[in-house]
């Protein structure tokens, strides 16, 4: 949470990134659908979410991956992300408990700079992926 | 019925303030206490301008258009049937770091509509969209590509 510096000499592939959990509630996906500006109203609204067939509102898939932004940036620094893809491949529901994780994968250098690859992933309390990401970040020599 | 003939359209090009609230409020809706995200002070004596935007913010776009609800128009728009579309995935590239006090220019340009074969079987209908994001000297700083898909 503070200002980190992680020095690119210090990483280890298939180190694993410090992670945490959280138990999703209707007030994260309202605060969230108000930070983002998404709207959707299968997000919100029970009777359009069971109109769909569905038993009611789920989590937009950029809420759970914005949240696990927070395993990599902890971890790398402010400021070092390139690049973050999420793809969203479970449903998250509230009461889901989820967990934030994350590991390197590869480091390399590339045009004058260090970077890092990471994958990082959320798992509902079956186990099941929600969302699995990647990320590359470029990290500084230490001196 | 997703409207092909808006492959490689440009839907929207808007301005994006990027502000210390907003991103006050975005880092509390993720969750990440950082005061990077809070505090201008802090950002400075971390090296940056002021407060930082965090990963995934690019995304709060939205509020920066003119519509009510811009992600259900969006869908609308192209044609995607809301009870059989998610977001598949998202993509979000940093060339810089961005933080508030800058205003971006940005466009949201649609790119390929096509049909895959879904993992359960069934026709699946992906819609790609990127949202580019540039400075004052039009020099690209962050970059989103979106996949949306419709299931069979």
């Amino acid at each position: 949470m503070p200002s980190v510096t992680r020095f690119f000499q210090d990483v280890r592939e298939e180190e694993v990134l410090p992670g945490f959990e959280l138990e999703v509630t209707r007030t994260h996906i309202v605060k969230y659908a108000g930070a983002s500006g998404d709207f959707f109203p299968i997000h919100h609204d029970e009777e359009f979410a069971r109109g769909y067939g569905l038993p009611t509102i789920f989590a937009m898939g950029l809420m759970h991956g914005g949240m696990l932004s927070r395993v990599l940036t902890d971890w790398a620094g402010d400021g070092r992300v390139k690049r973050y893809k999420m793809r969203f491949s479970g449903m998250v529901w509230p009461g889901d408990r989820l967990r934030f994780q994350g590991r390197v994968k590869k480091t390399y250098r590339a045009g004058n700079e260090n970077l890092v690859d990471c994958d990082l992933w959320v798992l509902n309390q079956n186990g099941e992926p929600a969302v699995q990401a990647e990320a590359t970040v470029s990290l500084p020599d230490r001196t | 019925m997703i409207d092909k003939s808006l492959t490689g359209t440009r839907l929207a090009e808007f301005e994006f303030p990027v502000e210390r609230g907003k991103i006050r409020e975005f880092a509390g809706a993720i969750r990440d206490p950082n005061p990077v995200y809070r505090d201008p002070d802090h950002a400075r004596a971390s090296g940056f301008a002021d407060v930082l935007m965090p990963v995934t913010f690019p995304v709060s776009f939205p509020l920066h258009l003119d519509s009510d609800n811009f992600i259900l128009d969006m869908a609308d728009r192209l044609g995607l049937d809301k009870g059989r579309s998610l977001h598949g995935e998202c993509e979000i590239e940093h060339y810089r770091p961005v933080c508030a006090g800058e205003t971006l220019r940005a466009e949201i340009v649609v790119g390929d509509m096509y049909e895959k074969e879904g993992q359960r079987g069934g026709l699946m209908t992906i819609v790609d969209m990127e949202i580019r994001f540039f400075d004052g000297q039009d020099r690209p700083v962050l970059l989103i590509r979106n996949k949306m898909l419709e299931r069979a």
